[in-house]
């Protein structure tokens, strides 16, 4: 579990957030039947076919959970979140 | 002046006990804290005790009934042959045949205070105003009743064992199955149909809004709810005196969140237009997964869609939700032909019905419908 920050994070927590989303994406992969461990960092998830809609929904929840937060349901788009390296941008943002 | 009592509450999520027995015979005289009535939920019984000296005059439910939480439940009286007037109707003997032409029985007038109705209002359909014309009257207005028996009663076995309690989600699930077996008259149908028209309409839409999630299943389901306003039938449920039409389109769509199976519900779901549904689902969605729904989110469906393609699934068969006539059933395509199918109930609706109305639903093709205001405006 990567910790929960509610301060600026490093890149240290950046690289270790990076991991833990990369983890649950290969977990939730895994349970529609598809390897995702090949997934790229920069590669748009939607577009890859590895995650269904409901598969992204709970990577959204176990991530706004994970890390504390409330997102707006306006928020969730492809510049947001639709890649491992958007979402850790993302939460960089949030932590600024 | 005749003392009512009320219907005590016993668990907080029940507005309704069951009657289980009148403990002492009317006209009976009773002490303060003599037991009267027993009243039971699905999880307790309780015993409810007379709040003065006096006598039992009326009650207002056979054993077996359900009665709604703070009604009066039965009166007492400081003579055995009081009458109640205190229900602004005229007084009745107790157990009395008699009265004049359109004048409410004594259940009747019970049952006018219960429901907050005048004896005006309630046409009679004999000599007097009677419990079964209040009865019907009452239910024309609100609707189907929504209480009915979870299970039957059960024994258990003799074999050793436990029980382990439901949770609210497999008690909201025993509820469901239980209305279809016991309510409903279901039929099946399903159509094939070329799945690209949605997949291309839902990718094009996506794009254009720049979603994360994909759009499919909601603007499907969007498209389902401009359907039943078209076509009133479809979202309506079978009542005793006909066909109960829903003023507006409270679309239940079936989330597995890990092991446990929701029906969220997008309310009025056709004043809508495909960008706030989209939205208004996904919410929904993500609060089924955050296990924070709340019980308005997850009742009062007037039909409903479930999909089952995330699992490769090509056929499935869903069970009707409670006073509904219809729930779609979405599979995933095979070389790209996939299954719409649909349960319907056989009383309100055929498979000739269901056939065209899910062939409508097979493509994106606007719905003529009152419109909404559309986002791409």
């Amino acid at each position: 579990m990567p910790p929960r920050l509610n301060r600026m994070m490093t890149e240290k927590d950046l690289a270790s957030a990076r991991e833990a989303i990369r983890r649950e994406v290969i977990r939730i992969a895994r349970q529609l039947g598809k390897d995702a461990r090949g997934l790229g960092s920069d590669q748009e998830i939607p577009a890859s076919g590895l995650l269904d809609s409901a598969g992204l929904m709970e990577l959204m929840t176990w991530y706004e959970m994970t890390w504390d937060l409330s997102i707006d349901q306006d928020d969730f788009t492809i510049e947001n979140f639709g890649t491992i390296d958007a979402m850790v941008r993302y939460l960089a943002r949030s932590r600024a | 002046m005749p003392v009512p009592v009320y219907t005590p509450r016993i668990n907080n999520n029940d507005d309704a006990v069951r009657l289980a027995a009148v403990l002492v015979p009317i006209g009976t005289r009773v002490r303060e804290g003599d037991p009267i009535i027993d009243v039971e939920t699905d999880k307790a019984t309780f015993t409810v005790e007379s709040p003065t000296d006096g006598y039992l005059l009326n009650v207002g439910a056979q054993a077996g009934e359900m009665v709604q939480v703070g009604s009066v439940l039965a009166w007492l009286g400081a003579s055995a042959d009081e009458t109640i007037e205190a229900l602004g109707g005229p007084a009745n003997g107790v157990g009395s045949e008699g009265g004049s032409v359109g004048e409410p029985t004594l259940k009747a007038l019970l049952l006018l205070k219960q429901y907050g109705l005048s004896a005006a209002e309630v046409p009679a359909s004999g000599g007097r105003l009677s419990a079964t014309d209040v009865e019907r009257y009452h239910r024309a207005r609100r609707g189907p009743a929504r209480e009915h028996a979870l299970a039957p009663v059960w024994t258990a076995p003799a074999t050793a064992g436990h029980v382990e309690p439901f949770t609210r989600e497999r008690r909201g699930m025993l509820n469901t199955v239980t209305w279809h077996r016991d309510e409903a008259a279901p039929g099946y149908v399903e159509i094939p149909y070329e799945a690209s028209a949605w997949e291309t309409y839902a990718d094009e839409f996506s794009k254009r809004h720049r979603l994360l999630f994909s759009p499919l299943l909601a603007l499907m389901s969007r498209k389902l709810s401009r359907l039943a306003i078209a076509k009133p039938r479809f979202n309506a449920v079978a009542s005793p005196e006909g066909a109960f039409h829903y003023d507006h389109v409270n679309l239940g769509f079936t989330v597995q969140s890990g092991e446990d199976l929701y029906i969220v519900v997008v309310r009025n779901a056709e004043q809508m237009d495909e960008l706030d549904f989209v939205k208004q689902l996904g919410e929904l969605q993500r609060a089924a997964m955050k296990r924070s729904l709340t019980p308005e989110q997850t009742s009062d469906a007037t039909l409903s869609f479930s999909s089952m393609a995330r699992w490769s699934v090509s056929r499935h068969i869903p069970v009707l939700p409670p006073f509904t006539s219809l729930i779609v059933a979405h599979t995933a395509p095979v070389n790209g032909v996939a299954a719409l199918g649909a349960t319907y109930d056989h009383r309100l609706l055929t498979g000739f019905d269901v056939v065209h109305f899910l062939t409508a639903l097979s493509t994106p093709a606007p719905v003529d419908a009152p419109s909404v205001e559309s986002h791409d405006d």
